[in-house]
């Protein structure tokens, strides 16, 4: 066999020397550039206003020349003719055969149009994904999930399908109908949201009498929506959870599939080079960043997808790259920690910059805790409050003032803050299947 | 034939020969959609060849020709 065949999707790709790789990026920058330029009356406004034609960018380093798109931008030119996709669409509209819509998690809901052609490209990318986090034929993957008009897991579907696997679509099923459905089939593998992959362990153990690392098959599991799978604790009581490897990935509506953690878990996620050009920039200055170690945000353009090309787009995500190299063999770089947190998630409270994850990562690494949690951001007067609500697991009862107290003495040195802790009853704070929404910040609405 | 085989295990795949290969996929899915006549079964499944070609161009021929 090749050498890498057996643990990489395509090694030819994955395993390229990092000169000819970032060639390949340029070729293919460019190409992708040119055609959103003659196709998107959109791209061509944009790029013409800043005075750029396609032939401009010479070298990646001319990249950070073509203006970057941000999400208001296609919110506001949606709804148009080519309906709905506005001009941002590079096809004619008869070639569109899917769907799509961003979560609306930030404001209006994005559409995104894909060709076969493109939806070939989303199911490969997940392909990339899968089989470098040890998916092979001889797996039965369960999608435990309410597909519609979100792209998530249609993707990782059609991706298990082109590896072989047997797929199971466990879409409309309450969270007990799916879990004994997977018993009966002997499920090896599922995706979920983090916060559904707790969410279910949950209802098994405590509904339906079913011990999931005991009882089930499900072995590999891998998360997308959020951060969890990237933040050790939640991980690790995923892990623990259900006796299965955890692997995280990252993707978007607009953007693709477009980063992944292999089999190695070198603690950061590989980004697909050969599909995506990833650009890390100073939120505050907007200037590039190459360093290892140095948080910026990530502007990204996926260079395959034609029917809404994704031209430097402005993700908001918050990354930085990691200065090893992973033993997998892959020379793909690996962004460290995966997805760090959201520019517009960061908040000052109490005059302290504040990113949710970190409050993620104390509740979760504290046994005692159940996995649900809440933050309240309010203010009174001139005066932030800031309130988390959490859950004593059933077998913790009784140890609520131990619990605080390393509650409080973690928060305050992972995040700088002081909280008002609340305990509530276990099974009293909202359960999530898709997105959670735990972080509420409500001194926007006068709170 | 057997040590060619080997050969080709350890050394990995001739893109050149690949490229050549997708690239007669695609003539060929071409040729089916000019010579539907406009019967969409042929029309149709031709054309969802190319959509799944262009992903073997993507891991193979890009590679090469870029």
């Amino acid at each position: 066999m090749c050498t890498h065949a057996d643990t990489m999707w395509n090694p030819i790709l994955e395993a390229m020397d990092e000169e000819r790789l970032r060639s390949l990026q340029l070729k293919k920058f460019q190409r992708i550039l040119r055609w959103a330029y003659e196709r998107s009356p959109f791209h061509r406004r944009l790029y013409r206003e800043a005075g750029l034609e396609p032939d401009d960018v010479r070298t990646l380093e001319d990249v950070v020349k073509v203006p970057k798109v941000e999400k208001s931008m296609m919110r506001e030119i949606q709804c148009k003719d080519p309906y709905p996709y506005g001009e941002l669409l590079c096809v004619d509209l008869e070639e569109v055969t899917e769907f799509r819509q961003t979560s609306g998690t930030t404001g209006q809901p994005v559409y995104q149009a894909d060709t076969w052609e493109d939806w070939e490209w989303w199911s490969e990318c997940w392909a990339y994904i899968l089989f470098a986090q040890g998916y092979r034929k001889r797996d039965r993957v369960f999608i435990p999930f309410g597909y519609n008009v979100f792209v998530a897991f249609w993707a990782g579907h059609y991706g298990a399908e082109k590896l072989g696997c047997e797929v199971v679509p466990g879409g409309v099923l309450s969270t007990e109908a799916r879990i004994l459905k997977m018993q009966e089939l002997r499920a090896t593998a599922m995706m979920g949201t983090p916060t559904y992959m707790l969410n279910m362990a949950d209802v098994a153990r405590t509904k339906l009498g079913i011990d999931p690392p005991k009882d089930l098959w499900i072995r590999r599991i891998t998360c997308a929506g959020e951060p969890g799978a990237s933040i050790p604790a939640t991980k690790k009581r995923i892990e623990e959870a259900w006796g299965a490897k955890v692997f995280d990935h990252v993707g978007a509506t607009e953007i693709g599939a477009w980063g992944y953690e292999c089999q190695e878990q070198p603690g950061g996620l590989h980004v697909n080079e050969a599909m995506f050009l990833v650009e890390i920039e100073d939120p505050e200055t907007g200037e590039s960043i190459h360093e290892p170690g140095k948080v910026g945000k990530m502007v990204i353009t996926a260079f395959d997808r034609m029917a809404q090309p994704c031209v430097r787009f402005d993700s908001k995500d918050l990354i930085m790259w990691a200065d090893e190299r992973c033993p997998c063999g892959r020379t793909f770089r690996l962004i460290k920690g995966g997805v760090l947190g959201r520019v517009d998630d960061i908040t000052k409270v109490k005059g302290v910059l504040l990113a949710p994850t970190a409050i993620e990562e104390v509740v979760r690494s504290i046994p005692e805790l159940a996995d649900e949690y809440e933050v309240i951001v309010t203010r009174e007067g001139d005066m932030d409050r800031i309130a988390l609500k959490v859950e004593l697991r059933p077998e913790a009862q009784g140890k609520e003032q131990e619990v605080r107290g390393r509650l409080v003495d973690q928060l305050r040195l992972k995040t700088n803050l002081g909280y008002e802790i609340t305990f509530h009853p276990y099974g009293s704070l909202p359960r999530y299947e898709g997105k959670a929404r735990r972080f509420k910040d409500l001194r926007k609405q006068g709170g | 034939m057997e040590e060619a085989s080997r050969q080709r295990r350890v050394s990995g795949p001739d893109l050149e020969i690949l490229a050549t290969l997708v690239a007669k996929i695609e003539e060929a899915a071409h040729e089916l959609v000019e010579r539907a006549c406009g019967i969409q079964a042929i029309e149709r499944n031709a054309r969802r060849i190319l959509a799944s070609s262009r992903i073997l161009r993507l891991n193979v021929c890009d590679p090469l020709e870029l």
